[in-house]
């Protein structure tokens, strides 16, 4: 029976790195997009009331909207988070699960 | 020696074969579903900026608006059928509420050209919130 610990968490290690290095870009774009979409609105809010084509109560609702939204795309950033946790953890136990099986010569 | 560590092996093997779950699997035809409610919703804005301001009384639109609320519980209801899914459900309801609200002003007085773009600006930054957190979801692939 042949079961190296220190190569296997190694190879979990590489696993977790693999996955989260390409998920933090795709994280990161996300969260710019939702920026630059939180930027446009508030940039067209406070034009349109410098226009006079929207009320101080239109305005105070949709505010209150901002911030109810941000907490939406906080919340999607999250669920991606810990999507991406969810899947390099466990690619990391397939690492562990595949060395033991050869150990054991399943 | 060997005979000793096998059966460790074994229980290490059983343990290591649970998966961590923190989030639902993706669902394709919740997707699907979010992207033709999304459209939907869209579409009310698209008709009221199309038409006249005489001809944007709430009563025009309120089966249309009738129709994406349901699809709204509709894709509510699915997501409270999946596990360890709070994140999302909180995403939905803030939807929910928003369009509702929107909905609410609407009926009080037909709106201006300019609150109708915001309005739909919102409406999409809250769609493509939970079209992004749904195809975020963990791909997994079919049993063979």
């Amino acid at each position: 029976m042949d079961f190296n610990i220190d190569a296997t968490l190694k190879d979990m290690l590489a696993a977790i790195e693999g996955k989260l290095s390409a998920d933090w870009a795709k994280i990161k774009d996300i969260a710019t997009g939702f920026f630059n979409d939180s930027k446009l609105r508030l940039q067209t809010l406070a034009e349109a009331r410098i226009n006079n084509e929207i009320s101080d109560n239109f305005l105070q609702k949709r505010l209150a909207d901002e911030k109810n939204l941000q907490q939406a795309n906080f919340d999607t950033l999250k669920i991606i988070a810990k999507s991406d946790a969810q899947q390099a953890i466990n690619a990391a136990f397939d690492v562990l699960e595949g060395a033991i099986k050869k150990a054991i010569s399943i | 020696m060997r005979m000793k560590l096998f059966p460790l092996a074994i229980l290490l093997l059983f343990s290591v074969g649970c998966k961590v779950t923190y989030v639902p699997d993706y669902d394709a035809s919740i997707e699907q579903q979010i992207v033709e409610t999304a459209k939907a919703n869209d579409k009310i804005y698209i008709e009221l900026l199309a038409a006249d301001t005489g001809k944007r009384d709430y009563k025009i639109y309120e089966p249309e608006y009738l129709d994406v609320e349901a699809d709204i519980h509709s894709i509510q209801l699915m997501n409270e059928a999946r596990k360890n899914n709070t994140d999302m459900l909180d995403i939905i309801n803030r939807l929910d509420s928003t369009f509702n609200e929107l909905r609410i002003e609407h009926k009080a007085a037909p709106p201006k050209n300019m609150e109708i773009s915001i309005d739909q600006m919102y409406m999409k930054g809250f769609w493509k919130a939970l079209l992004l957190a749904e195809q975020g979801l963990p791909h997994t692939l079919p049993a063979k």
